[in-house]
């Protein structure tokens, strides 16, 4: 007879095994139930997803498709899309997943990450296949075509464009690598160190200097530094709005040693440079002003956005928009929402920060409007545009100027029913080329998005 | 009926591991082959053998894991099998059989595993390979695992339960202070052997061993002793001692904030890696659903133990819940027959099937709720399942010992 007894210690010890089993997965499925430990992927983990899941689909703002999974291919609905924001995409998660430059590697549920096969479909159906959620962008798939047509019309090699909302950081569209390449700014630094000047000392509004060519020579620690206007242009006596309307270089020079390097490189880091800013939707690379350098002639040559200064399509975008929006600058998003079976729901990636004093932003606005009324954007004109050209002349391998010049044009609608920003950086370009050639494109882009609301 | 059921699940599993991979070598098809047909026979000669078909439902029990153990063996064999029996799973159920059917007439048929010197041994062998571990084993991941080639946690599954039985089941014929409720000599000693041991595995870095040691032991005593006051003391002495090594104890002290704060720890530098195996279930576990991600999708670079210490996390994540799940209710049963015996044996007989059935417990429980991150991640393979010849073939031998004892009769 089998030696089994209720009451008995073997029958105790059974049960007490069956109870710390059932314990312990009733604590695995409270915390599976509660989130507690759902920690992000790994890299590595969402490279080993990819591979078991088709794409799923990427939707422009308007909900059209851009791309999609079929099996394991991915398929691009538009050719002239998919040039412009190939790059940028990330489709490749092998390539992609290790930075948070690119759209797709920002939004990882797209490639099954965020699966749940505990639905009732795929319970009843075992072998369903696996596809993951599906992405909205910010980005609009009519405007990105058009991006690609004028960059193509203008003939231009080396485009980098983006287009975005400055009250809500949406960039609507883009064009190159604008997150990660870095160029000279040029002159359309000059806004931000105005608006950084007046948020030191809203005085400094009222300041007038003789742009002589006596007065061009700039005293530094190692002597005086001769920092000439565009051509060798004299301005004469000239105030902040002309200063910014016809980009003289002196005047921005003499005001850097007006405000003192201190309180003007703590006013820069609101702005990110020579600092590290995280957004929740992208890594980009940070911008920088002064850099390692500790020396008064790259403190002032920064001033004319040559020597260290450098800063990405989109950091200069940003800035711009924080000019427009009083003030404040919206946490750059290209991704909307996230949605599976039709259903969307919003990312998160809203934030802001106010990067100078209102009114000192809302002036330079103004002033930024001259630009284009009667300074150096004349010949890109359009009713309400603020904006503001640059010219960089680009170093050789050796560290001499060379003959190619990077040239730009940000700015914006000052109509905040409009609230749409643009900023072009053309590289590489021979002097030739100007930025009112980088303003015609901005202008041109700015029609297509105007037309685009209007429709 | 548990036969063909057996049968028919064994076929389906070689089919659907042997389709889900494909090797450009036939050697891993082959020696899965081999280890089911190897599997397959034994389990049919037990069959003819056992006449009142006591062991039958546990065998097949055992065969199911090991069944499983071969095709976690294929899905991790890699293109470069090894032609070297010893080398895989197959090999080791070779010597899993052949050690069964020795150790199975040896326990049925003959009363030596009783001899006194024998069990003397046991506990000396146990003590001197622990302790020789320290002395003379490398260290392999941190620890010193090994003397004479066989992991020390192999020696104590099989040395443990004889020791403890021997001990457990003396005559307790003088007690403490002389009063016959208070802690009788042969329990007194098994603690006293019980600590040294612990001590040894200290030495040893051997954690894994020292919980499922003193789980059991814990379980033994509570059963054996009578004197309250000796328990509750036995309890805050084991919860001072486990409070202690979890402060203080560095490896201890990671693995219990693992468990407690298992997302905070991949937070952390130090322990980012080490909480990986745990938090890997719960970040995929909607990926696996009820039916599994398929055979062969989680590659062992990402988690190396996903064959031997975590392979219920291989189970849920590529074999699918529902088979996981069976395992686990598979697993009560397994127990609940270890944990039969005719009436009429010895104490011996009933301390040593007890041990057995405490240790097989453990190993399950603690495997699981480790896998699970319900408890210390504690480096503990499931019977069978779980690649490790050597602790393999001494849970066989502990298999073979309730099988003989299922048929032994009863003393007159």
């Amino acid at each position: 007879m089998i030696f089994y007894r209720k009451k008995h210690y073997r029958v105790r010890v059974l049960t007490a095994f069956a109870a710390a089993l059932l314990a312990s997965l009733l604590l695995f499925g409270l915390r599976a139930a509660d989130g507690s430990c759902q920690t992000p992927m790994s890299v590595g983990q969402v490279i080993l997803s990819a591979k078991e899941y088709s794409l799923g689909q990427v939707q422009d703002r308007n909900g059209t498709v851009v791309l999609q999974g079929k099996g394991k291919e991915t398929v691009w609905t538009d050719p002239q899309v998919r040039s412009s924001l190939e790059p940028v995409m990330g489709e490749d998660p092998e390539r992609s997943m290790l930075s948070r430059s690119t759209i797709l590697a920002n939004c990882p549920w797209v490639f099954g990450t965020e699966d749940n096969r505990f639905r009732l479909s795929v319970l009843l159906n075992p072998f369903s296949s696996r596809k993951g959620e599906d992405v909205r962008l910010t980005i609009d798939a009519g405007l990105q075509t058009g991006i690609a047509q004028a960059v193509e019309a203008s003939g231009f090699d080396k485009v980098c464009l983006v287009v975005s909302n400055y009250k809500t950081g949406e960039i609507l569209g883009l064009y190159g690598n604008i997150m990660q390449d870095t160029f000279h700014p040029g002159s359309t630094i000059k806004p931000i160190l105005a608006a950084s000047a007046l948020s030191i000392d809203p005085d400094l509004a009222s300041y007038i200097y003789n742009c002589a060519d006596k007065n061009h020579n700039f005293s530094t620690s190692s002597g005086p530094f001769r920092i000439n206007c565009i051509d060798g242009t004299e301005h004469g006596s000239i105030n902040m709005t002309d200063a910014i309307a016809y980009s003289c270089n002196g005047y921005f020079v003499s005001l850097l040693q007006q405000t003192g390097s201190t309180a003007m490189l703590k006013e820069l880091e609101k702005w990110g440079f020579d600092t590290v800013v995280h957004y929740p939707q992208f890594s980009y690379t940070d911008h920088s002003f002064l850099g390692s350098s500790r020396q008064d002639c790259d403190y002032l040559l920064a001033g004319i956005g040559q020597a260290n200064a450098k800063i990405t399509p989109i950091g200069m975008n940003m800035c711009t928009n924080a000019i427009l929006n009083h003030g404040q600058m919206e946490n750059p998003r290209w991704i909307s929402a996230r949605g599976r079976d039709g259903r969307w729901t919003a990312v998160d990636g809203e934030g802001s920060r106010q990067v100078c004093s209102r009114e000192a932003a809302d002036q330079i606005c103004k002033m930024m409007l001259a630009v284009t009324e009667k300074g150096t954007g004349r010949s890109f004109a359009l009713p309400g545009f603020a904006a503001k050209t640059g010219t960089a002349q680009k170093s050789s391998e050796s560290g001499s100027l060379s003959e190619k010049c990077t040239v730009w044009t940000t700015g914006g609608l000052t109509d905040e029913k409009m609230p749409y920003s643009v900023t072009v950086c053309l590289d590489d370009v021979k002097s030739t080329t100007t930025s009112a050639d980088a303003g015609r494109l901005a202008r041109d882009i700015l029609k297509l998005v105007l037309k685009g609301e209007a429709q | 009926m548990s036969f063909p059921i057996y049968v028919i699940y064994s076929a389906g599993l070689f089919l659907w591991t042997i389709s889900s991979i494909h090797y450009d070598s036939p050697l891993p098809a082959a020696q899965y082959g081999l280890g089911q047909l190897l599997i397959l026979a034994a389990l049919t000669i037990m069959f003819m053998a056992d006449k009142g078909k006591k062991a039958i439902p546990g065998l097949v029990i055992a065969a199911v894991f090991c069944s499983l153990g071969l095709s976690i063996a294929y899905r991790f064999a890699g293109e470069k099998a090894s032609i070297q029996l010893e080398d895989v799973y197959t090999g080791d159920l070779i010597s899993m059989i052949v050690v069964f059917f020795i150790v199975y007439l040896l326990i049925r048929f003959t009363n030596i595993y009783r001899i006194k010197l024998i069990n003397l041994l046991a506990g000396g062998g146990l003590l001197l390979a622990v302790y020789g571990a320290r002395l003379t084993s490398a260290l392999t991941g941190g620890s010193y695992l090994y003397f004479g080639g066989i992991m020390i946690f192999g020696w104590a599954l099989l040395a443990f339960p004889f020791t403890a039985a021997f001990l457990i089941s003396r005559r307790e014929d003088s007690y403490v202070r002389g009063n016959v409720r208070s802690l009788p000599w042969n329990l007194m000693l098994m603690l006293l052997y019980v600590i040294i041991l612990f001590a040894g595995c200290v030495l040893c870095n051997e954690f894994g061993l020292i919980l499922i040691i003193g789980l059991t032991a814990t379980v033994l005593f509570f059963i054996r002793c009578r004197n309250l006051l000796t328990k509750c003391f036995y309890t805050i002495s084991c919860a001072g001692a486990a409070v202690l090594s979890a402060m203080k104890v560095p490896h201890v002290h990671d693995r219990m904030q693992i468990w407690l704060h298992p997302a905070a720890a991949a937070g952390s530098e130090d322990l980012a890696g080490k909480a990986e195996s745990v938090l890997y279930l719960f970040r995929h576990l909607g990926q696996a659903g009820l039916w599994g991600r398929g055979i062969g999708s989680l590659p062992v670079s990402y988690y190396p133990t996903l064959n031997t210490d975590h392979v219920m996390v291989t189970l849920i994540n590529d074999y699918s819940l529902i088979l996981a799940g069976l395992v686990l209710a598979l697993s009560l049963f397994f127990i609940r027959w270890l944990l039969t015996l005719p009436d009429g044996l010895c104490g011996y007989d009933r301390y040593l099937n007890l041990t057995t059935a405490l240790l097989f417990g453990f190993l399950i429980l603690v495997h699981t709720a480790s896998n699970l991150g319900s408890f210390l991640t504690a480096g503990i393979g499931f019977p069978w399942i779980s690649e490790g010849s050597s602790v393999n073939i001494m849970l066989t031998v502990l298999l073979a010992v309730h099988c003989g004892l299922l048929g032994k009769k009863a003393i007159s």
